[in-house]
């Protein structure tokens, strides 16, 4: 696969409905938010301690999804290919859903709000769940920005983003629980 | 063949196997068609890819043919360093190879405004599977060295609205229906103002140098883009 053609070098890109958009274009705004949110990932897996090994393929897991959420945040309007994309199904929700339950469970209830921060990997994790706050309110503000209903998929994947940064945060203490860092409770007074 | 052959109608489906090659055909002295079996699940449209893999090298081609004729036809250039087209050009009638797909989202909508189709070499192959799927009444650039490159030119030019063939190393006299010049320089000279969706085919440089063209002419066109590598 060739990275560089060179055809963006006039500051315009195209989406997959064909349609040619400024690269500051909305839509490109939340496909590059989702893509930071990806390289963060990345490096939230690269930093997790043995201990937390088990993790990797859950996390490469949401990696994976997030490529199809992106295809269809580039698909523009109306288009042939959205035939061709990989459906945003309920599924890849629920998967996430299984996830938050199963650190719910296994963590102390939390009883005032924490510092973020604590190890490395707990703090890869917390900024992971920021950017994908900012991802999905990107995702939303396109609602507004298009004349016709959002399509299934679209709506999904805000249901999918706004369940992963509640995921980054339980993740975040679930690290610091298992490399045995204390959560720091926030206090009015320092 | 209906419209719908275009559209999404026979929904592609995934495939990934082994075929084997049915003829070979050379259009010019670097330049063949290839035809494979196609296997009975490999759905596709007009448009799109088929992969090939042999020995952890992958190659993907455009595929030329409709999606109802039974074979796939591949429009291939021969590198004679590369991995690929060498053992491709040579390998005899029957031979197996691994493949997947189809792959890409060049596909045709006839929806929007009048169709714009750009080729440069082999970049016609798409062009040849939509038109033999249905499309017509396009504008169709099609670019080449000689008149004799032009590779599909016979079953393309009937379907088109307007042909124009872009030749950079003919001699004169000009063959009909072709102009000196690169595809870029009719996108630049030989369309008039309009309401157009193009579809550009070709190496990277003529995807680049087209695009720049018609941001500047044409600032709210569609634009459809699969770049060779």
């Amino acid at each position: 696969m060739k990275i560089s053609t060179g055809s963006g070098d006039g500051g315009r890109t195209s989406l997959f409905s064909g349609e040619r958009v400024r690269k500051d274009d909305l839509r490109l705004e939340a496909q590059g938010d989702l893509d930071e949110l990806n390289a963060v990932i990345g490096c939230l897996a690269a930093s997790l301690p043995a201990a937390a090994a088990a993790l990797k393929p859950e996390l490469g897991a949401v990696q994976a999804d997030l490529f199809p959420i992106g295809a269809w945040l580039s698909l523009g309007g109306p288009s042939p290919a959205a035939a061709l994309l990989p459906p945003l199904d309920a599924g890849r929700t629920a998967r996430l859903e299984e996830a938050i339950t199963r650190m719910e469970r296994a963590l102390p209830e939390l009883r005032s709000f924490v510092l973020p921060g604590g190890g490395i990997a707990a703090g890869w994790a917390h900024l992971a769940r920021t950017v994908c706050r900012r991802t999905e309110r990107r995702v939303v503000r396109l609602f507004d920005a298009r004349t016709e209903d959002p399509p299934p998929a679209l709506l999904e994947a805000v249901r999918y983003l706004n369940r992963l940064s509640d995921y980054f945060f339980l993740l975040a203490r679930t690290l610091n629980r298992i490399e045995g860092v204390e959560e720091t409770p926030w206090r009015k007074e320092p | 063949m209906a419209e719908g052959a275009l559209r999404a109608g026979a929904h592609p489906s995934g495939w990934q196997g082994s075929t084997r090659i049915l003829s070979r055909r050379f259009l010019a002295p670097a330049v063949f068609e290839l035809e494979l079996e196609r296997p009975a699940e490999f759905r596709f449209l007009p448009g799109q890819r088929l992969r090939l893999r042999r020995e952890g090298c992958d190659r993907d081609y455009s595929i030329a043919s409709g999606p109802g004729e039974p074979g796939l036809r591949l429009l291939i250039r021969l590198f004679p360093e590369g991995r690929m087209s060498p053992w491709l050009a040579a390998a005899a009638p029957g031979t197996a190879i691994e493949g997947s797909g189809p792959h890409g989202y060049f596909l045709f909508d006839p929806a929007g405004g009048t169709p714009v189709f750009v080729a440069a070499g082999t970049g016609v192959a798409p062009f040849r599977s939509m038109a033999a799927a249905g499309a017509a009444g396009f504008v169709l650039f099609q670019g080449a060295r000689t008149e004799a490159e032009l590779f599909y030119r016979s079953l393309l030019e009937p379907r088109a609205g307007r042909y124009l063939g872009c030749l950079t190393r003919e001699r004169p006299p000009r063959p009909a229906g072709t102009r000196a010049g690169r595809v870029i320089d009719a996108l630049r000279e030989d369309l008039p103002p309009g309401s157009y969706d193009f579809y550009l085919c070709g190496r990277g440089e003529m995807i680049r140098d087209a695009l720049q063209v018609i941001d500047a002419r044409f600032p709210g066109a569609r634009v459809f883009t699969e770049a060779f590598s």
